[in-house]
């Protein structure tokens, strides 16, 4: 199975982003499962992305970045579906996206040799909200920072609503912080995803969206 | 640092529409929270053919709404999911948010009922227990029975003298002292770093109360540690080479 990890703060588009990336998905016949995580006691996303008709892992009651066992258990449940090509996991918005990835790197070593082989951290996908980013620079910089240094794919999201004068100035502040291979891509998930962005995000050609 | 709510309603009454009750619930909160929020509000209602969601970060006020499957817009009651996290907004705040927004919809004429909110699958609960137990008993060991008898002695007209059989320990005082410290830094990391940022709401007051607790061990050992230097002497002492024995 191939894992698509989503990290990004509180509010920052996580939900909608990965909505649009199963869209697409199940439009090209492939199965797709999701692993949601919540800090609070009444589980939100899950519920919401079940409604969609998809499979759903629901681990709440606290960060899923500090709780490796349930992150496991979870993906070992998951593997067991027939056929699932993809996993998409999404913390709550505010994990440590360093030790998220840390976890998934590691996840393979108590597999088995088939399984691991089967196992693929496909991407690390950070939402960054563009129109709340200089507050939450402000406030949770190291959460921001992290997010984006360890991921593959950064989108900007919320472009629709920043001041266009300010979006350059935080595109150059990100790219500070990715690294030299990820790419960045502004996007307005809302309105959903365009071809290339899901192309770096799941490594696919894209024929229509 | 961070603090959430939950809360699971049965909500019913003359209901327009669930969306606007969603909107109505999250306007009502962050306005009573205030500007330049850091987190944010969601909340669901389950009705007949899909779900409303709505959620907000409290930026310009903006509400989002959108409908999973078929929703039906009728129906006479509903469940309503909520779940709020924020940075830098005390428990207490977001309460006062929740019970104002609850009043709020009750006024318009609707009926809430709390549902009772089963345990999560995995508690976070830090395991912290045993550091600061242990870090709190090898803080009296640090104490120096050559300071700490005399003390006792003075203060129980004497009747302390069991407290010699702890005269064997003191060459190991060192020893001790580096087995506190290490016993706090491993509590301190479990109830500050090693565990979420934000607590599920029953485990907050036991992490609260395990610092409160923690603090109080690491005084005992500053005390315990200090105390020999500020110590009087003894009033009844006799030296016999390294021990001290009193009559």
């Amino acid at each position: 199975m191939r894992v698509v990890s989503v990290v990004g703060f509180l509010g920052s588009g996580k939900t909608t982003s990965i909505a649009a990336l199963a869209r697409h998905l199940t439009s090209q016949r492939q199965r797709v499962a999701f692993l949601i995580n919540d800090v609070g006691e009444v589980q939100i996303d899950g519920a919401v992305i079940r409604a969609g008709g998809h499979e759903v892992v629901e681990i709440y009651g606290g960060c899923l970045c500090l709780m490796r066992d349930d992150l496991y258990q979870g993906l070992a449940e998951l593997a067991q579906i027939p056929d699932l090509g993809w996993v998409i996991i999404e913390p709550s918005g505010m994990a440590d996206a360093e030790r998220m990835s840390r976890l998934l790197e590691r996840f393979p070593r108590i597999l088995d040799a088939a399984s691991a082989a089967q196992y693929h951290l496909q991407c690390r996908l950070s939402i960054v909200d563009a129109v709340r980013y200089r507050l939450l620079m402000r406030s949770v910089p190291h959460l921001i920072r992290a997010s984006v240094r360890v991921a593959d794919v950064v989108l900007l999201n919320k472009v629709e609503a920043a001041k266009p004068s300010e979006i350059d100035a935080i595109e150059a502040d990100i790219r500070k912080n990715m690294k030299p291979s990820a790419v960045l891509q502004r996007v307005s998930a809302r309105d959903g995803l365009a071809a290339p962005v899901i192309r770096d995000v799941l490594g696919m050609a894209v024929q229509h969206v | 640092m961070f603090n959430s709510l939950s809360r699971q309603m049965i909500v019913s009454g003359p209901i327009a529409s669930p969306a606007s009750v969603l909107t109505t619930l999250l306007s009502s909160i962050v306005a009573h929270l205030g500007d330049n929020l850091v987190g944010h509000a969601k909340a669901v209602a389950h009705v007949e053919g899909g779900v409303f969601h709505a959620s907000t970060t409290g930026a310009e006020s903006v509400i989002e709404v959108k409908t999973v499957g078929e929703p039906s817009p009728n129906g006479q009651s509903f469940r309503l999911d909520f779940m709020c996290v924020f940075h830098g907004l005390r428990y207490r705040k977001l309460l006062q948010a929740w019970t104002r927004a609850v009043d709020g919809l009750v006024a318009s004429g609707l009926q809430l009922e709390p549902v009772e909110i089963s345990a999560p699958l995995a508690p976070p609960a830090p395991h912290s227990t045993l550091p600061i137990v242990g870090s709190l008993a090898s803080s009296f060991l640090v104490l120096k029975p050559c300071c700490l008898i005399p003390l006792l002695w003075t203060v129980s007209g004497g009747g302390i003298s069991f407290l010699q059989i702890f005269e064997p320990l003191e060459p190991f005082r060192p020893a001790f002292m580096v087995l506190t410290v290490a016993l706090l830094a491993a509590a301190y990391y479990s109830l500050y770093f090693g565990v979420a940022t934000v607590a599920r709401e029953s485990v907050r007051s036991s992490v609260r109360q395990s610092r409160r607790i923690l603090w109080i061990a690491t005084v005992v050992f500053l005390l315990s540690s200090i105390y020999p230097i500020l110590a009087p002497q003894p009033p009844h002492a006799v030296h016999h080479g390294a021990g001290h024995h009193y009559h």
